[in-house]
């Protein structure tokens, strides 16, 4: 519908914005000015500062590097020179002497002076021991005089509960034994040929690996886990 | 209620504060989530700044650690032989074995090198060795490279028994065994790369600091050694032990002698029992004073001991190999270990040395006395092994008396191998005119029958010479 206002001007009501309309503008205002003032605080202030923040911690960070390469090539020597160490280390360990074993052979093979527990020689001495060797081991291969079988039995106890002699050495075989045809003209005319062997420790490369890198993955967990 | 009226402006006024409301909002959008990444990269950087700045701070420590390791990598690896050296080392091996009377028949240096273990700094390197020797040769050779001052050990040792049959070959033949041994080294080649180490600023200053801590890490490293002994009568343990049977029964050798020798070991066996028994009472001894009467009594039973034995050595008197071997592996040892737990400042060197130099003067003595005068020798030589120059005047006169015997000894000896062929003598008592026809000439007394030789003295039955200044009396 179409209103006519046909009054003179004086008469006419005067034409003022209503109070809700006035509302409606200034709650307007306040939401359109407010939320670009947001705006604008959140650029120029707390993106400057985190901006600022960053580069801040990169130059920091950059003119840290240098030191941090230096440190991370000192570590990584470290470590290098603790395996050389700890190479060098197992090298001068892994030797076994033999000239003090084969001596103290010699000298329990020489107790038959002293006592009638023995009289033993050998005809062989088999010795492995290289670190490649996958049965490191001591074969003997010898004679007892006489027909007592008795006596190699004694020589192999001697020489496995000989402190010096058996330390370093995991297993002593039992000897196999066999009574030989008697020699004429020879006191005692009667021998006994024996074999045994001795076992040094061995360990498998691929197995002391895996061994070593769970003990390291161990300690890693444990260090993890008393820091958390 | 008032009617909501809006003029055109104002619709156009709503419409743009609508549309700024909508951007600002997505702007604040966006550079809230600007912020919120760069927030992320702040914290992400932090914690690298924390990581670098820990790893900064170990600067210091880790100097310190690469400088002791570096330093005693530097120290260990001269055990191991470098590159240049290894001509010295073969040079030792040949040395090694011609100086114990080993000639090596094949010293084959394996081509390939093997990386070893972690680390590509020590590539091991081995050597094949055959030779012939006897066991104790062996192991004599083996005992020097394991204590030459580079590092070698062995990883092979085989040793087949030379040819030996005891119906063939004397009790004392020493067969040659076949030997065929494998020796591993170990070369340190990380020294070439130097270069690449880091380059640590004040290292000698640092160095210098760090010189005691360098040291106690250094005790580490321990290569093992063994002092092989001097090789005394022990068997060769790859020799048949057993004898031939000689006629008539036995296993050789004069039955009553070995007895003898037997009885002797027994008797020094008793002696040193007893002695051990001495030496027990004396730990548990109540008083000081008998403390001191069982040592004196054990050193005195000692004493008489080894005077005896070294009588048996310097006359050789025993000859079974199997006696002699527990003579010397079993008594001697004993005796040298009893003489040294008696032996303590009441019984000091001194008062050992003076008993058994006027023991062996009284023995040089008589056996100069009886005419024995290799026996004189002997116990001359064994006593001076034994005992060093005394400083008492007593000892300084029994050791030069004794000198003066060995002398007279060596000297009559060697009167004994001259050649005097008495075929006459005219002798008048209490006259210079007596005369002697010695290797045909005739001498008077006073005369010179060679340089070093005189005619002193011609009796009934006997001759006075003066051979190289000791008077020595030839028995008609």
């Amino acid at each position: 519908m179409i209103q006519i206002n046909l009054l003179p001007d004086e008469f006419r009501r005067s034409q003022r914005t209503s109070a809700a309309t006035l509302s409606v503008i200034l709650i307007a205002t306040f939401f359109g000015f407010g939320s670009l003032s947001v705006t604008g605080y959140l650029y120029l202030n707390v993106r400057a500062e985190a901006h600022s923040r960053v580069s801040i911690l990169k130059e920091q960070l950059d003119n840290m590097t240098p030191q941090v390469r230096y440190a991370e090539s000192l570590d990584s020597e470290k470590g290098e020179f603790e395996k050389r160490n700890k190479t060098i280390q197992e090298i001068a360990k892994s030797r076994t002497l033999w000239s003090e074993k084969l001596d103290r052979f010699a000298e329990i093979v020489n107790r038959d002076v002293m006592s009638p527990r023995h009289q033993v020689w050998f005809d062989g001495i088999d010795i492995e021991c290289g670190l490649e060797a996958k049965d490191p081991h001591m074969d003997l291969d010898g004679f007892s005089a006489g027909e007592e079988f008795k006596l190699v039995s004694n020589f192999h106890e001697d020489l496995s509960r000989d402190a010096v002699f058996a330390k370093g050495f995991t297993e002593f075989t039992a000897p196999t034994q066999t009574l030989q045809d008697p020699e004429e003209g020879i006191d005692p005319p009667h021998k006994v040929a024996f074999d045994f062997g001795i076992k040094l420790p061995y360990e498998d490369p691929k197995k002391k690996k895996k061994a070593e890198a769970a003990k390291k993955a161990e300690a890693t967990e444990s260090a993890a886990g008393s820091s958390n | 209620m008032a009617k909501l009226e809006l003029h055109k402006n104002h619709k156009l006024f709503l419409a743009i504060t609508g549309l700024v409301l909508v951007g600002s909002a997505v702007a604040s959008y966006f550079v809230w989530k600007e912020c919120q990444q760069l927030e992320e990269e702040a914290i992400g950087m932090e914690e690298q700044v924390q990581v670098a700045k820990a790893k900064i701070m170990r600067i210091d420590d880790l100097e310190e650690q690469v400088i002791i390791l570096r330093e005693n990598v530097k120290e260990y690896v001269r055990i191991l032989p470098s590159d240049a050296e290894f001509t010295e080392l073969f040079k030792q091996l040949s040395d090694f074995a011609s100086s114990i009377g080993i000639r090596l028949s094949n010293l084959n240096p394996k081509q390939e090198r093997r990386q070893a273990r972690s680390t590509k700094a020590f590539e091991q390197v081995s050597y094949s060795l055959k030779f012939e020797a006897t066991y104790f040769q062996t192991l004599q050779f083996i005992n020097r490279l394991e204590n030459y001052e580079r590092f070698v050990s062995f990883a092979s040792i085989k040793v087949r028994a030379g040819n030996y049959d005891p119906l063939e070959h004397a009790p004392d033949f020493q067969p040659l065994h076949s030997c065929d041994v494998q020796l591993v080294t170990y070369v340190y080649v990380g020294g070439a790369e130097s270069s690449r180490e880091v380059q640590i600023a004040g290292y000698d200053r640092k160095r210098a600091f760090l010189a005691e801590q360098i040291a106690e890490a250094r005790h580490d490293l321990h290569l093992e050694k063994f002092q092989l002994l001097a090789e005394g009568v022990r068997r060769d343990p790859m020799v048949d032990p057993r004898r031939r049977v000689e006629e008539g029964g036995g296993s050789g050798g004069d039955e009553g002698a070995i007895d003898a020798q037997r009885a002797l070991i027994a008797e020094a066996r008793d002696i040193v029992a007893q002695c051990d028994a001495l030496f027990g009472m004396m730990k548990d001894a109540a008083s000081v004073m008998r403390e001191m009467e069982l040592r004196v009594e054990g050193w005195n039973a000692l004493t008489e001991l080894q005077a005896k034995l070294d009588v048996v050595m310097a006359k050789n008197e025993i000859s079974d190999p199997k006696v002699k071997r527990e003579f010397e592996t079993a008594i001697l040892p004993e005796v040298a270990r009893l003489r040294k737990q008696f032996g303590s400042e009441d019984m000091g060197g001194e008062d050992r040395d003076r008993i058994r130099i006027k023991k062996t003067l009284e023995q040089m003595r008589e056996a100069f006395r009886t005419h024995d005068y290799e026996a004189v020798a002997r116990a001359y030589e064994v006593i001076s092994m034994v005992v060093n120059n005394a400083t008492d005047p007593e000892l300084v006169a029994c050791q030069s008396e004794m000198e003066q015997l060995y002398l007279n000894a060596t000297t009559a000896v060697a009167f004994e191998q001259v050649k005097i062929d008495v075929s006459g003598l005219v002798v008048y008592p209490d006259s210079a005119d007596s005369v002697a026809i010695i290797n045909g000439v005739v001498y008077r007394e006073g005369e010179a029958i060679t340089d070093e030789m005189f005619l002193v003295d011609i009796g009934e039955d006997h001759l006075l010479f003066e051979f190289r200044g000791v008077l020595l009396t030839y028995d008609l």
